[in-house]
């Protein structure tokens, strides 16, 4: 059935209906309707179909409405329990957090996009430029494949790492306050093997357990650039970092940077008992954290420079060395390949029979170097102003050992009173081991030393024991 | 200092009196039958301030006064009494959810229907996404159905399932008007409060619903006049 009338009219039948209509809106329309037969119809029809509306069926009410709401309330909760590892009122906070970071890291990555390409492209250019100059040919590997914590402390303690036991090859750090540097890599073991393991260190020092997570990160920091600083090349090359005179005393002090004062004093007799070619003065009780340590074992802003050594060439090349990525890339083939190129670098560098003083290169740092290769050892001669020693970190200096013998001359004695005393020390004065720093102030000169130079001297003075 | 008889000599009470263990009555708000009197008698108003200072037990008032009438919108929208059951419970969680940031600018009968409108319309959305994709109409089906049962003269029992076809046929804006006026009540003011529309649209869209819905139910109309 359809409708004639017009919408309008529908409309006002159906407010009528509503009861939405004004009196006087309300007494024309019911006029209207009284008149109009077909208006008439339509609204006893709206009339009609409200009631049928109305009358439509109701739901039976349900009296376990409530049960299941809550359950579907208590499921909802669980979900969300699991859901978030943190409560759910930090929600915003976490969000906003992490808008923050990304964005943040967006924007520092936008802004520095240029130094990082420009860091990527030096790399690769570096690299390049060194395998274009044939200082190294093929891949490069690391030297050592066995070092371990025991090598790593042997090395920072006494600058000597064997390259091969079995050929009785050493690489040796050595250093003398007149001459400067010298890294040796010698054919021959030195006569008697000094050596002082990570657990004699620690049942030395007696480290906390968060000293000892310390000291370990520490010294696997050192391991892992002690295995970056010696590097061999497809073509029997060499390369030594040149800092690496420097890393063994940044290693030693960093150890003694992490312990306590009385630990300190431990450390420092230990030293002496196993004949360790330094004694460490520190200045500054402050304990270091591992990443500070860490930190000051990179010397140069600017990257490792290497010394790179073949049979009959020597150059000064400054290249990085992705250690992390050649050591991934590294399959157990790839350590046998390691030993035969060890092998035959020492052979051909050691065993050369040529002998040459190479060439001065101009440094900034290193006003001489030379590279002298003779029958049983290969040594790089860096000669370096003493007072551009670097080794001083944390306030903590790390001095080479004279012997007593060495000591014969005049010297000058700090009192306590802050005055300064002249005086005459000979080797004859001493008995058994005694060492001193090479300090004109006699500063890391240990008390028993200072009273047998009083007995036997027979002078009245006193030494300045900050230590 | 105390003797040691003093420690050691304890009379035992030779007969033990039974003691009946009470059980321990736990109290929880959310299982607690809402048996209080003023909690019953509560405004709605009081009811959701107490359910936002902590009180769980309002919670569960509002739900039992507010059930059966949303139950039923939503029977009169869908007609099937256990997705209306499901989509019920939807609804109040949603309530429980939101109730914490009631700010009455509304009553909370109108707040209510909104929430179970809003529901409603996005599950006829669904459900017409999902016509859409297994390419069926069901007003078509519906209206040729009711028309092959208009055909006949309609019996008592049938004329409501008439009618209720005859609303589902309606398109579902004009549905929910018709149903929020004759059914639930609501003035002009209160359903365009309820679908945040003007009260125009309120009037006009019930008087296209109201003509629409005579069209379709002529025979039955027109046979209870006669």
């Amino acid at each position: 059935m359809k409708s004639v009338i017009p919408p309008q009219d529908h409309q006002l039948l159906s407010r009528l209906l509503d009861g939405d209509l004004s009196d006087r809106e309300r007494d024309v329309v019911e006029l209207r309707i009284a008149k109009e037969p077909d208006l008439r119809t339509a609204y006893e029809e709206l009339v009609r179909l409200r009631s049928l509306v109305r009358d439509l069926p109701h739901l039976p009410p349900d009296p376990f409405f409530w049960t299941r709401v809550k359950a579907a309330l208590d499921s909802t909760r669980d979900e969300e329990k699991n859901l978030l590892p943190f409560p759910r009122s930090y929600l915003p906070a976490v969000v906003a957090a992490a808008f923050i970071v990304i964005v943040g890291a967006g924007l520092i990555l936008v802004q520095n996009r240029l130094s990082i390409l420009t860091f990527w492209e030096r790399q690769s250019t570096a690299l390049r430029e060194a395998y274009q100059q044939g200082v190294v040919q093929g891949s490069l590997l690391p030297f050592f494949s066995n070092l371990d914590a025991d090598r790593t402390l042997q090395f920072a303690l006494y600058g000597t790492l064997p390259l091969d036991e079995e050929k009785g090859t050493t690489l040796k750090v050595d250093e003398r306050s007149s001459t400067g540097y010298r890294i040796e890599v010698q054919k021959e073991l030195p006569r008697k093997i000094k050596k002082l393991t990570v657990t004699e260190f620690m049942t030395e020092v007696q480290p906390t357990v968060s000293q000892r997570a310390t000291l370990d990160s520490v010294l696997k920091a050192a391991r892992e650039e002690l295995e970056a600083s010696v590097l061999v090349g497809a073509d029997d090359a060499m390369a030594i970092n040149v800092d690496l005179h420097r890393l063994n005393k940044a290693v030693v002090s960093g150890l003694v940077a992490c312990l306590q004062p009385q630990q300190r004093v431990k450390f420092n007799r230990l030293l002496e008992e196993r004949e360790a070619p330094y004694t460490v003065v520190s200045r500054s009780k402050e304990v270091r954290q591992a990443d500070e340590v860490i930190k000051s074992f990179h010397a140069s802003p600017k990257g490792p420079e290497f010394v790179v050594v073949t049979a009959d060439s020597m150059r000064l090349s400054r290249f990085h060395v992705n250690m992390e990525a050649m050591r991934q890339s590294m399959s157990e083939g790839m350590i046998e390949e390691m030993a035969l190129r060890r092998e035959r670098a020492i052979r051909r560098l050691v065993s050369t029979t040529a002998e040459f003083d190479g060439p001065v290169i101009a440094h900034p740092d290193i006003p001489r170097m030379s590279v002298t290769s003779r029958k049983d050892r290969l040594t790089i001669e860096l000669t370096q102003d003493s007072a551009t020693d670097g080794a001083f970190f944390f306030n903590i200096s790390v001095a080479p050992r004279i012997p007593v013998e060495e000591l014969d001359g005049a010297f000058e004695q700090r009192s306590r009173e802050g005055g300064s005393i002249p005086g005459t020390v000979r080797s004859g004065d001493f008995r058994g081991r005694v060492y001193v720093a090479p300090s004109p102030t006699v500063k890391g000169m240990r008390s028993d030393t200072a009273a047998k130079l009083d007995r036997k001297s027979r002078k009245p003075f006193k030494l300045d024991l900050r230590q | 200092m105390q003797s040691r008889e003093a420690i050691s000599v304890i009379p035992f009470p030779a007969e033990v009196p039974a003691v009946r263990r009470q059980p321990i009555r736990r109290y929880d708000p959310m299982t607690t039958p809402s048996k209080d009197v003023s909690f019953a008698q509560a405004s709605d108003d009081v009811l959701i301030t107490l359910f936002q200072n902590g009180d769980q037990r309002a919670f569960r008032v509002l739900v039992e006064r507010y059930q059966e009438r949303i139950r039923n919108l939503l029977f009169s929208i869908f007609h099937e009494p256990d997705f209306v059951d499901d989509l019920s419970q939807e609804v109040f969680v949603k309530v429980y959810e939101a109730l914490p940031g009631f700010r009455f600018e509304s009553s909370l009968y109108t707040w209510l229907y909104r929430i179970a409108v809003n529901k409603s319309r996005d599950e006829l959305r669904r459900r017409k996404l999902r016509r859409f994709f297994s390419f069926q109409s069901l007003d078509d089906g519906t209206l040729a159905e009711l028309e092959t049962r208009m055909a006949h003269p309609p019996k008592d029992h049938e004329s409501a399932d008439l009618v209720a076809y005859g609303l589902r046929a309606l398109p579902d804006h004009q549905r929910i008007v018709v149903i929020l006026k004759d059914i639930e009540g609501f003035s002009y003011e209160e359903i365009a409060d309820i679908l945040q529309i003007e009260v125009g649209t309120v009037k006009s869209r019930l008087s296209r619903a109201r003509t629409t819905l005579k069209n379709i139910l002529g025979p039955i109309i027109k046979e209870r006049i006669a």
